[in-house]
C-alpha cells in the first residue's frame, strides 16, 4: 500500500520541504492512476494528471486548512458524482463574473432612499464592490462556501501560498 | 520592505544549509510527541532553550495545536512540524516569520502565547530562562488538561511583562501582547513579527486594548521563582473567562456591537495586509476591492498554471527512473525561483509549444507557460517569421490562432500581444 507524504506543516514560501512533499505525492499519485502505462487520451491523462496533482497538494498540506479538507472531499466525491468540470471553463466564468462586477462598478449607482448623503452612498457603493468580489473569492477558494470573510482571507492566503508550491513543484517534474 | 527582502536573501541561503537538521529534529519530535504528558515535554523544551533553539521550539509548539480538534490535528501536524524549524536558528528569518503570521492569522496554529514569550527570549538575561521553562511547564500541564489556548496566551503575556520594553522588538511585542484582544491571534502575529515589527506598526498603535487581570499578572510577573505557580493561576483565571475583554479606546462607542465589529474589522485589514504581502505587486494597492481584484487574479492564475501543467505533464512520458532528491537538487539549482508568476500574464498567453511536429498537440493546448527560454525562442520565432523567412514550419501558422482563440477568450486586452505575430505567421 502506497503511503502518501505528509511531513510538512511548513507554509514557507521558499519551503523545499512542502515541495518535496508535493512532489512525492504527486508521483506516488501518477503511479497510482496508471498514468504511464495505460493507453488514455490526451484529455483523460491530463484530467488525472491534475485530480493527482490536486491531492498530491491537498494531503502535503494536512487537515489543518479548511480548503484542504474540502478539496479533498472534492476530489474524492466529484469524480464519481459529476464528470468534473475542467477548470479553464470555470476559471473563464469567474473571470467574466470578476470583468462584470468592474463593468458593474461603473454603472453601480445606489439610490440609497433612506440616507440622503453622498458619503452614504459611497459606503454602499464598495461594500456591494468587496461583496461582490468576495463572493468571487469564495467559488475559487475550495471550500469557500461555509465561511465568513476573515476565515475566507485566511485561507486565500493559505491556498495561495500552497498554489504556488504546487506550480513550483509541477514545473520541477515538468523541467527536468 | 527593504529589511524583508535582504532577510529573504539570508533565508534562501539558510534555507539550504538546514537540510541536514529536520532529521534530528524529527527523531527529537518524534520522540518528544509520542508520548505527550508534561513531565516529559519539560525536559525536552529546557534541552532545547539550552540548545538555542528556542524559536524553533516555541513554533513547534505553536504547532502541536491547541484548538479544540488538537488531538485529531496534532498527530498530523507532529512530523510536519520540523519542516522549518532549521530556518529559524538564531533569529526569525522574514520568511517563517511571513508564514507565522499566516498560519496565526489563518488560526491554524495555537501557542502564540509562548512566540510571544519567545520574543523576549532574545534580550532577556538570565532570570528569563527559568520563567520560560516554568510557564512552558504551565502551559503544557494545561494545555494537556483542557487544550484551552488563552492560558499560553497569558503566559506569553507574562514573559513580556517581564521584558522591559526598551528594545524595539520587545516593545513591539509587549504593546502587541497587551493590546491583543483576541487573544489567540495577536501574540502568534507578534512572535512570528519580530523581524517585521514595522510592518504592523498600525495595529500596535490602533490597539490599546488589556485584559481585565493584567493588573493581577504584572506584580507576579517580576518574580521569576513563583512563574510556574503565576502560570497555573493565570490558565485557571484564563478559563474561567469565557469571553475577550477588551477596552473600548479614548472616544469611541464603548457598545458591544461595535466593539466586536473593531475586532472583527482589524482582523480583516490585518490579513488583507498579509494578502498584500504575498500576491506580488500589490504593495501600492489601497483599498479593499482592488486588492481583492489582484487576489483573485493571482489565485485565478495560479490554478490556470497548474492546469496547464498538467497538460504539459500529459504529453511527456514521467520516465521510470525519476529520483526525487536528485530532481530538487538539481532543478533547484537550475531555476532558482522559477520566475513564472513574476513574468506577469503577458507571457501565458505565449505559446509554449516549441514540438514544432507535433501540431495535434499544440490545437488541444491551452495558453503557455511562463518560461523564459520559451519566451525568448518564441519572440526569435516572430521575428523571423515576419522577416519573412518562413523558417516557421507550417504547423504553426494555422493553428496558432486557433490556439490563442480557445484559450483565453475571455481576456480580450491581453490576445493584442499575440495578434500582431498571428498576422506575421499566416503571410
Amino acid at each position: 500500500m502506497l503511503m502518501y507524504a505528509s511531513p510538512s506543516l511548513s507554509m514557507l514560501q521558499g519551503s523545499k520541504q512542502f515541495k518535496h512533499a508535493i512532489l512525492k505525492n504527486l508521483l506516488l499519485g501518477l503511479r497510482k492512476g496508471g498514468v504511464a502505462s495505460r493507453d488514455m487520451s490526451f484529455h483523460e491523462r491530463k484530467n488525472a494528471i491534475r485530480h493527482a496533482a490536486d491531492a498530491a497538494l491537498a494531503t502535503a498540506r494536512g487537515v489543518a486548512p479548511c480548503w484542504s479538507r474540502s478539496l479533498t472531499a472534492e476530489l474524492s466525491h466529484g469524480r464519481h458524482l459529476r464528470h468534473a468540470k475542467s477548470r479553464p471553463s470555470e476559471c473563464k466564468s469567474r473571470s467574466k463574473m470578476v470583468c462584470k462586477n468592474k463593468i458593474l462598478r461603473r454603472s453601480l449607482r445606489p439610490r440609497p432612499k433612506s440616507k440622503a448623503t453622498a458619503k452614504a452612498a459611497r459606503v454602499v457603493v464598495a461594500r456591494t464592490m468587496v461583496r461582490r468580489r468576495a463572493r468571487a473569492l469564495r467559488e475559487i477558494v475550495p471550500g469557500g462556501r461555509g465561511m465568513d470573510e476573515c476565515t475566507l482571507l485566511g485561507e486565500t492566503l493559505d491556498y495561495a501560498v500552497s498554489l504556488k508550491a504546487q506550480v513550483d513543484a509541477m514545473q520541477l517534474l515538468c523541467y527536468c | 520592505m527593504d529589511m524583508n527582502e535582504s532577510n529573504e536573501k539570508g533565508m534562501e541561503s539558510n534555507a539550504s544549509s538546514g537540510g541536514g537538521i529536520p532529521v534530528e529534529w524529527q527523531s527529537q519530535f518524534s520522540a518528544a510527541f509520542s508520548c505527550p504528558p508534561a513531565q516529559q515535554q519539560a525536559p525536552i523544551m529546557d534541552s532545547f532553550a539550552s540548545a538555542g533553539l528556542w524559536a524553533s521550539t516555541s513554533q513547534a509548539m505553536a504547532l502541536s495545536d491547541v484548538s479544540p480538534m488538537s488531538a485529531a490535528r496534532g498527530g498530523g501536524f507532529l512530523a510536519p512540524v520540523p519542516g522549518f524549524l532549521p530556518q529559524g536558528l538564531g533569529h526569525f528569518p522574514v520568511d517563517s516569520g511571513f508564514i507565522e503570521r499566516a498560519a496565526r492569522a489563518s488560526c491554524f496554529g495555537g501557542g502564540g502565547g509562548v512566540m510571544c514569550a519567545n520574543a523576549g527570549f532574545g534580550p532577556a538575561d538570565q532570570p528569563m530562562n527559568n520563567a520560560f521553562s516554568g510557564s512552558s511547564e504551565a502551559l503544557l500541564d494545561h494545555q494537556r488538561k483542557d487544550g484551552n489556548e488563552k492560558g499560553e496566551l497569558e503566559l506569553g503575556r507574562n514573559g513580556h511583562d517581564e521584558v522591559p520594553s526598551s528594545e524595539a522588538v520587545g516593545g513591539d511585542c509587549s504593546s502587541k501582547g497587551t493590546s491583543d484582544s483576541k487573544r489567540r491571534r495577536r501574540p502568534n502575529e507578534i512572535g512570528a513579527d519580530q523581524v517585521q515589527s514595522s510592518h504592523l506598526p498600525a495595529e500596535s498603535a490602533n490597539d490599546s486594548v488589556h485584559s481585565k487581570d493584567k493588573g493581577e499578572e504584572s506584580s507576579p510577573a517580576t518574580t521569576t521563582g513563583k512563574s510556574k505557580g503565576k502560570g497555573v493561576k493565570e490558565t485557571s483565571e484564563s478559563q474561567k473567562e469565557e469571553y475577550i475583554h477588551v477596552r473600548a479606546r479614548r472616544g469611541q462607542a464603548t457598545n458591544s456591537h461595535s466593539l466586536a465589529e473593531r475586532l472583527r474589522r482589524e482582523k480583516i485589514s490585518e490579513r488583507m495586509k498579509l494578502l498584500q504581502d504575498l500576491v506580488p505587486g500589490c504593495s501600492k494597492v489601497t483599498g479593499k476591492a482592488v486588492m481583492l481584484d489582484e487576489i483573485i487574479n493571482y489565485v485565478q492564475s495560479l490554478q490556470r498554471q497548474v492546469e496547464f501543467l498538467s497538460m504539459k505533464l500529459a504529453t511527456v512520458n514521467p520516465r521510470p527512473d525519476l529520483n526525487i532528491e536528485g530532481l530538487l537538487s538539481k532543478d533547484l539549482l537550475r531555476f532558482p525561483g522559477v520566475p513564472s508568476s513574476s513574468i506577469g500574464f503577458s507571457p501565458e498567453m505565449m505559446h509554449p509549444q516549441l514540438q514544432l511536429s507535433q501540431p495535434g498537440l499544440i490545437q488541444g493546448g491551452a495558453a503557455g507557460m511562463a518560461n523564459p527560454d520559451v519566451f525568448r525562442r518564441i519572440m526569435q520565432a516572430q521575428l523571423s517569421a515576419k522577416d519573412g523567412s518562413q523558417q516557421m514550419p507550417h504547423a504553426l501558422n494555422g493553428s496558432f490562432s486557433d490556439v490563442t482563440q480557445m484559450a483565453y477568450p475571455s481576456l480580450g486586452s491581453q490576445d493584442l500581444s499575440i495578434r500582431p505575430s498571428q498576422d506575421g505567421f499566416q503571410m
